[in-house]
């Protein structure tokens, strides 16, 4: 069945006749009434009549959205509906009915960022368009209202106080579209537009690609509709292509009600600006301790949020929270396992700017989101939930918004959107979620139209995936997410509730203890067929296909107490007790390192990670387990026993110091950089870790890999020493301090600044 | 910097010889403003120096790439007295063989070299003439006592066009140019004549036509960025080079900064001394008792005062005259107080010694010394270390590479050149049946083995 159209000359607007009355009577049929009953046609110019005399036309002009960038929650997506109008020059033109007065108009919901709509204008019949603007959504009805400056000639709709619909009652759908010659008027059976409407309508769970994609009704074109009986009484509208006709199509009575309690686009600021002020989102700053290749995977997941993916594995991420209670802090963002482990410290923030300390507590359940401890508790939080007053997931067409934060160049950025419900969906692991009209980012939270928090989205971890490996870093983090999910506090039975959900599989190896790999104490080298028959033990070693040459034991390290030496050639290592006693030995085999050791910095370094095959196979044993490994000296194949022992502190697990001001991080010479500097045992120092670029300690020429001796005449044997030397000189006044610098075989001196231009330094220089 | 690539460009030689036309002439006086009358000032410059400017074809021994080959390098001199002493530079020099000259009259003479001078890029040669035979020298200027925006000419063999001249005014006349390299004994005249390699050791002229500096070094990737020795340095190291054959200097062990270093932050009041910025473990300077953050004030009765970077150079020099073994008065200021010292400097010993080249082996080594490889120094202070791999080579494919210091052949210990030379003759005149030797190196300051399979002879494919 074609729609009837009812095609009309530009200017003057004219209908054609015999069109619609076949068009008619096909509706009717589609409608499924009985075609055996015989009607007389309905005269359907009584439908456009009506359609027409309250319809408009809204066009709206866009332009770069600037300030879409600068809250940095929606970078300008080259592909949304506002940036390719905007780019092609074009308007965007909507149906609209005037309703109330003659100024108020009522478009079906857009959902455009307001920093991009340059203007609107009410286009009328034969009338020259009208300013206007966007000024407020209705909280139910699907519709956003838009105000002119001046009367329009369409009249607005006369709805009848209560009218009688049944389900027989032949209804009829009109606007205003577009066609070939500009605007026309068209009309059609309510029937068949509900049969359509079910094309394209469903949902997506979002892909890994598109996590934003999320868990949202697709994308229609939305259009307003009068909903006229058939002898031309208007009844309501119809606002986008929503199907079910007990909820799709609003009445009169209930439009102006609605319109009554429309809530103005200025209040959303206000709304920001309210929460900002309040504790309920506080800024929670993770730091993370300086990757090493040892962490496994030092490159950042592309998609993990905070942080861009060429930040420096030394920094820090800005996450926002909602106070669940006065000492818990939900945040909804998804961190891998690997950084997790690597959270070095947590902060949180009240509005007064106190700040309080976080402790990690565990991500929850499936969810890409994590709960922080707080300590001092902050002064307010979400109000403890009764069960009266939880409220249901936002049903459909109702109303929520989305209040999004974001740290960004230094500051933090509020923000919130208006968003509608088109309901509960079914999700992953069969469960139910909310489906917005609109995708909802992860890391949002939605709240209700009085302000009140109803939860947040986040991304999906199946708990599938969460099955841990020992030793194989799962996919994790955005990677391993399935979209967008709406986790609403109500749905989930509240903050106590969730809390009791917590993963605490993973947390951060906070105590550098936890963090010590097990050692045997040697530096090696690989084989290759030439140098294995030039070492004489071609046969032990299989052409050289399996061994490792020492070339340096590090003394009081178990392979220095079981007497290894220099150029042993380790071949095996084999469990001698435990569980895994009776397995064949292991060849000792790894490939070269990489000449320079780095820490997925760009910054290389004369020590190689520790996280070789050897400390790898011990890790895999496990503190403690006796083993042995076969070696050959002076030709002769020998084994010697050992336990799995932990190791010093080495450059990964190093103590450290960092000071933002001057822009160095600075580590504990660790037992390897030692032996790699050719430094005493005794010798003191600190190795510079990290110079930034353009601080004071750039500016000093600072170098990484440079041992600091002294600073301000003081010796300097760990990083606390550092720290508490321009401690030291800040509370004295001092301008700077003078280090001592060892750089191979020379030393200098120089001055860092303390002192920083004010603002020039104080926001984090990367990772925002 | 210091290597200028050779420039194969013999066949256009004669070409250009024939391009050098003379400057076109311009009315004088045409602007009052004008003080210098271009035409008459080439002129003068032309007459003076030009007679006295060598185009010098260095044939230099290089070992860099792995072997020994033979390099044909191009570079200009300027003749400084009328029995044949040419003044050029210590890289044009360096490694020769043989020097081949071009006079300015077109006579081709052999050269020998006088001495030798790395640290201040200088060397001093003598043409072989006829017995008692004088031929035109060029005047050095009284003192460089140069100032910012004078006319000065560059004169020499850019890319082997022998007998050019370029014209620029000084850039700047005090330039530093950092320690490294070489630099650390003078400051350098910054001058946009253009300057192109070949311009090397050719002469930088004033007005007067006098030498005022001697053209060493351009920045390749920039516009008119030519640098060149002043005079007094040259005049200096040349008297040295004629007498001694070399420039002795004495080492200290200090390392000095200006008060006023911008490039490292640091700022000390007051006018007078300069900073110690670093004394070298066990070096005289420790012996005598200066520490680091001492302010040197002054050594062997002369005032040793820089107050920034420009000013270290004179009193590098001032440290390096002091004779060796004998004690000097020395004066630091520490904690405000004035601490009057004596240092016994030592005889620096001059580090340039050839290179060794293994032929079987395809590469080439060196002797590691804290001048001349720094950072290799480091790991182990003398030694031998690889200079070069040939490619396709025996050490190459068996994994050696340039900057290896070398711990051991066959596990035997290999302590310095001569050591090394023996073991790789013993190698090559052992007839063991695998040509095979064991090498034990440290690379980035980690031992490596590499066995290396020298069976194969290149020399044939040669």
């Amino acid at each position: 069945v074609t729609p009837s159209r009812a095609p009309s000359p530009p200017k003057p607007r004219r209908r054609r006749a015999p069109a619609p009355f076949l068009a008619l009577a096909a509706a009717a049929w589609a409608l499924g009434s009985r075609p055996a009953e015989a009607r007389e046609p309905v005269p359907f110019d009584t439908v456009l009549d009506r359609v027409e005399r309250h319809a408009v036309v809204v066009v709206v002009r866009f332009r770069k959205d600037v300030e879409a960038d600068a809250h940095g929650t929606d970078r300008a997506d080259p592909d949304s509906t506002p940036e390719v109008f905007r780019r092609w020059r074009m308007s965007l033109r909507v149906p609209g009915f005037v309703v109330r007065d003659r100024r108020t108009v009522l478009v079906s919901d857009l959902f455009l960022p307001r920093g991009s709509v340059a203007s609107v204008e009410v286009v009328g019949k034969g009338r020259d368009p009208v300013p206007a603007r966007l000024s407020a959504f209705l909280p139910h009805c699907g519709a956003t209202v838009v105000e002119t400056a001046s009367d329009l000639a369409a009249e607005p709709v006369p709805f009848p106080e209560t009218v009688a619909v049944t389900a027989r009652t032949p209804l009829f759908v009109g606007s205003v579209g577009e066609g070939l010659r500009g605007d026309e008027v068209w009309a059609e059976s309510l029937g068949s537009a509900r049969r359509r409407a079910f094309v394209g309508r469903g949902f997506s769970y979002g892909t890994p690609e598109r996590a934003s994609a999320g868990l949202s009704g697709s994308r229609m074109s939305r259009t307003a509709d009068l909903v006229v009986r058939e002898d031309g009484l208007p009844l309501g509208f119809r606002f986008g292509a929503s199907v079910d006709l007990e909820e799709s199509v609003w009445t009169g009575p209930e439009i102006l009600e609605d319109l009554r309690r429309a809530f103005p686009f200025s209040g959303l600021e206000e709304r920001a600006a309210a929460t900002r002020r309040s504790d309920l989102l506080v800024p929670v700053r993770l730091t993370y301790r300086v990757a090493s290749d040892d962490d496994g995977g030092s490159v950042l997941p592309f998609a993990y949020a905070g942080l861009s993916d060429d930040a420096e594995p030394d920094d820090h991420a800005v996450h926002y929270g909602v106070a669940v209670a006065p000492d818990r802090v939900v945040v909804p963002a998804s961190i891998p396992d690997a950084w997790v482990r690597r959270i070095e410290s947590v902060a949180v923030e009240d509005a007064e700017g106190g700040a309080h300390r976080g402790t990690f507590e565990g991500r929850l359940r499936g969810l890409g989101a994590f709960v922080v401890r707080v300590e001092p508790a902050l002064a307010t939080s979400l109000p403890p939930r009764d069960e009266a007053r939880t409220s249901a997931p936002p049903g459909p067409e109702n109303a929520f918004l989305v209040h999004r934060v974001a740290f960004r160049a230094g500051a933090r950025r509020d923000r919130v959107d208006m968003n509608r419900s088109l309901g509960e969906a079914r999700g992953h692991g069969d469960r139910r979620y909310l489906a917005s009209e609109e995708a909802v980012p992860a890391g949002a939270f939605l709240l209700d139209l009085d302000g009140e928090v109803l939860g947040f989205a986040c991304d999906l971890l199946p708990e599938d995936v969460d099955a841990e490996v020992p030793g194989s870093a799962r996919p994790t983090g955005a990677r391993g997410s399935r979209g967008v999910v709406a986790a609403l506090f109500a749905e989930r039975g509240g903050p106590a509730a969730l809390a009791a959900g917590l993963d605490r599989r993973v947390l951060p190896a906070q105590a550098e203890e936890a963090r010590r790999l097990p050692w045997l104490g040697v530096e090696h080298e690989g084989l290759d067929r030439r140098v294995a028959e030039a070492l004489g033990v071609s046969g032990p070693t299989l052409d050289g296909a399996r061994g490792r040459i020492v070339t340096l034991v590090y003394p009081s390290s178990p392979a220095s107490r079981a007497g290894l030496r220099e150029d042993d050639v380790l071949l095996t290592a084999r469990r001698t007790g435990g569980s895994g006693a009776g397995a064949p030995p292991v060849d000792l085999r790894d490939g070269d390192a990489p000449t320079f050791a780095s820490d997925g910095g760009d910054v290389p370094r004369l020590w190689r990670p520790r996280l070789d095959g050897i400390v790898r196979l011990l890790d895999s044993w496990g503190e403690g387990a006796p083993y042995e490994v076969a070696y050959v000296r002076d030709g002769a194949v020998r084994t010697v026993p050992l336990v799995v022992e932990r190791a010093p502190r080495d450059w990964s697990s190093a103590r450290r110091a960092r000071d933002d001001a001057v822009g160095v991080t600075v580590r504990e010479v660790t037992y390897e950089v030692r032996a790699a500097l050719r430094m005493a045992g005794d010798a003191p120092g600190v190795v510079v870790s990290r110079v930034d670029e353009g601080s004071p300690a750039a500016r000093a020429r600072l170098q990484p890999n440079e041992i600091l001796r002294e600073a301000d005449g003081r010796v300097l044997t760990s990083p606390d020493d550092f720290a508490a030397a321009l401690a030291a000189a800040r509370a004295a006044g001092r301008p700077s301090v003078r280090v001592v610098v060892l750089r191979l075989n020379r030393s200098r001196f120089v001055d860092l600044d303390l002192v920083v231009a004010p603002g020039s330094l104080g926001s984090p220089a990367k990772g925002d | 910097m210091r290597r200028r690539g050779p420039v194969a460009l013999a066949a256009l030689l004669g070409l250009v010889a024939g391009a050098v036309g003379r400057p076109p002439s311009a009315p004088a006086g045409a602007e009052e403003k004008v003080a210098l009358d271009f035409p008459s000032v080439i002129e003068t410059a032309k007459a003076r120096v030009f007679p006295a400017l060598v185009f010098l074809r260095p044939v230099q021994e290089d070992l860099s790439g792995g072997e020994k080959r033979r390099v044909e390098a191009f570079g200009s001199g300027v003749v400084v007295s009328p029995d044949g002493l040419v003044v050029t530079n210590h890289h044009v020099a360096e490694n020769a063989r043989q020097i081949h000259c071009v006079l300015h009259t077109r006579r081709r003479v052999e050269a020998t070299v006088v001495g030798l001078d790395r640290e201040t890029d200088l060397a001093l040669l003598r043409l072989s003439l006829a017995p008692g035979e004088r031929i035109p020298h060029a005047e050095l200027a009284p003192t460089d006592a140069l100032e910012e925006g004078q006319f000065v000419m560059a004169l020499g063999a850019p890319y082997g066009f022998e007998r050019s001249i370029s014209l620029g005014i000084v850039s700047n006349a005090r330039r530093h140019l950092g320690e490294l390299e070489g630099h650390a004994f003078n400051n350098w005249i910054q001058t946009d004549a253009a300057i192109n390699p070949g311009n090397s050791g050719g002469p930088l002229v004033d007005t007067d036509g006098a030498v005022v500096g001697i053209n060493t070094l351009v920045i390749p990737s920039a516009n008119n960025l030519g640098f060149a020795i002043p005079v007094e340095v040259v005049r200096r190291v040349a008297d040295r080079l004629l007498r001694d054959g070399r420039v002795r200097r004495a080492r200290t062990g200090l390392t000095l900064r200006p008060l006023v270093d911008y490039l490292q932050n640091t700022v000390f009041p007051g006018e007078k001394g300069a900073i110690v910025d670093d004394v070298a473990p066990g070096s005289p300077a420790e012996t005598a008792g200066v520490r680091k953050g001492d302010r040197l004030l002054s050594v062997a009765g002369r005032e040793t005062n820089a107050r920034y970077r420009e000013d270290l150079p004179d009193i590098r020099w001032t440290l390096a005259d002091l004779p060796p073994g004998r004690p000097s008065p020395l004066v630091v200021e520490r904690d405000g107080h004035r601490l009057d010292l004596a240092l016994a400097a030592e005889d620096c010993l001059p580090c340039d010694g050839d290179g060794f080249e293994a032929p079987r082996w395809d590469a080439t080594f060196q002797s590691v010394t804290e001048e001349r490889v720094p950072d290799l120094a480091f790991f182990r202070p003398s030694g031998v270390y690889v200079l070069g791999v040939r490619f396709p080579g025996n050490a190459a494919e068996a994994g050696l590479r340039e900057g290896d210091i070398v711990l051991s052949v066959d596990r035997k210990p290999v302590e310095d050149l001569a050591g090394l030379r023996t073991a790789y003759e013993a190698s090559v005149a052992s007839d063991r049946p695998k040509k095979v030797v064991l090498l034990e190196v440290l690379r980035e300051g980690r031992k490596k083995l590499v066995a290396l399979d020298y069976a194969h002879d290149r020399d044939g494919e040669r």
